[in-house]
């Protein structure tokens, strides 16, 4: 089948929160291109003033092409485009997903807090991620080990949240390591034993090389 | 599959307006038989899926069994009760279930940001609610003219309340009821005047014969 359409996704060019927005793109084989709006002078061009904004172009010169801000609404629209949902006729299937990717956003974005506030105000948010990932790497070690520590969370191919533990679990490493160490550790071997076995055994999948490359070399988030 | 009729719910949530109110909409708008349950708290915060609210929990009986399906985090109880009930617009376009998430998803974040400016530590105040403004600001501007491409009707899609209008409605009622007593000018950016569109959803679905008791409840607060 011919490919018809490509993307364009416009992000900062940091490792940040567009990166299961990259993995997928790159896991699908979509053609795709990063850009990087000059910023704050682009800002008022996007659609809310913030990023990522996918731009999907069809082969077709009559279409216009399909704008979408919001990460999460991204993501949502590659992983249905490209049948990426485990049994997407499973209506709690679906949503417990959902749930789950829901998980690590929350916790990406309490670490999003943490690096950004002031000295005086990082406990505050660095008690509250630490509460979190506790909480949120149990419910996640249970879910893989009860899929078979196979290194998926469910069934035994590549879905949505297999990406996204990949994307964030190496972004976080890259990101962390340098800023706040403290960070990683409720997401390190010795406390998320299944979370890193899953993202050991993806990573050495062709389909992710390209995106373990482009992430070495993406710059820090700062 | 048990049909959709067999199933009763239970809500965990707080006793005060805010992230889970939207699913009490849902709840009401299709009609569900629920009931809205209070943990003790932080008692009981620690017996949640990861230590927070809401959840949502589906009671099913069956001809074998009493099975129930526990649920955390709003966007994938919304999703799943407005997929349910039917408050997708055209759900099996991808395109456009995605442009009602990117929706939903700057009413919360508005949401978020206010919450965060006005809840969080004093040191980052000011930038929290320069965040704010900068947000709230965006989101009047792109999704009056969502609203007025689709007719100015009061939905943001189609003709019926779907799961951004529900949206709308919750959050932008939540934060008046419980913040506007703090400041009322706090809010401005939100009001009729400045976002006519936006408040003419929040009238339509105040409407809904459905949720009379819920609006009722509301005002009181």
């Amino acid at each position: 089948m011919t490919n018809t359409t490509s993307f364009t996704l416009r992000y900062f060019p940091v490792a940040a929160r567009a990166e299961t927005c990259k993995a997928l793109l790159f896991f699908i084989g979509a053609e795709w291109v990063l850009e990087a709006p000059e910023w704050p002078r682009e800002k008022g061009a996007q659609r809310v003033g913030k990023l990522p904004v996918l731009i999907e172009h069809s082969a077709s010169e009559t279409d216009e092409p399909f704008v979408l801000g919001d990460s999460r609404a991204i993501e949502e629209y590659l992983a249905t485009k490209y049948s990426l949902y485990y049994q997407p006729g499973d209506a709690q299937l679906m949503a417990r997903q959902r749930e789950l990717r829901a998980h690590m956003h929350d916790i990406y974005e309490l670490s999003a807090m943490i690096i950004h506030a002031p000295e005086l105000a990082r406990p505050f948010f660095t008690s509250k991620y630490l509460a979190l990932a506790r909480c949120v790497v149990d419910t996640h070690e249970r879910v893989l080990k009860e899929n078979g520590s196979n290194g998926h969370y469910f069934g035994n191919s590549t879905t949505y949240l297999d990406i996204a533990a990949l994307a964030g679990l190496l972004t976080f490493r890259k990101t962390f390591a340098h800023l706040v160490p403290e960070l990683l550790v409720p997401l390190d071997k010795t406390n998320a034993p299944e979370i890193n076995n899953a993202v050991e055994i993806l990573s050495k999948d062709p389909a992710f090389a390209s995106y373990i490359s482009a992430l070495e070399t993406c710059s820090n988030a700062e | 599959m048990l049909a959709s009729g067999s199933s009763t719910f239970t809500l965990r949530y707080f006793d005060f307006p805010s992230r889970g109110e939207a699913t009490k909409v849902l709840l009401l708008l299709g009609g569900a038989e629920w009931e809205h349950k209070v943990p003790a708290w932080p008692q009981e915060k620690s017996l949640q899926p990861v230590g927070r609210l809401p959840v949502l929990i589906e009671h099913s009986a069956s001809d074998c069994d009493d099975t129930s399906f526990t649920l955390s985090e709003t966007a994938a109880i919304e999703y799943y009760l407005a997929t349910k009930y039917g408050y997708i617009h055209q759900p099996a376009d991808p395109k456009c279930v995605a442009r009602q998430l990117e929706l939903r998803a700057h009413i919360c974040d508005m949401y978020t940001a206010f919450a965060e400016w006005k809840l969080g530590p004093d040191e980052v105040a000011p930038k929290n609610k320069k965040i704010f403004n900068t947000t709230a600001g965006c989101v009047v501007r792109f999704h009056e003219q969502v609203l007025k491409e689709n007719g100015s009707n009061g939905h943001y899609f189609g003709s019926t309340t779907t799961l951004v209008d529900i949206s709308l409605f919750t959050n932008i009622l939540a934060l008046r009821t419980v913040f506007s007593g703090l400041d009322p000018d706090m809010l401005e950016l939100l009001n009729s005047d400045n976002a006519p569109e936006m408040n003419r959803v929040i009238d339509t679905v105040s409407a809904e014969p459905a949720l009379a008791s819920y609006v009722a409840e509301l005002t009181k607060l």
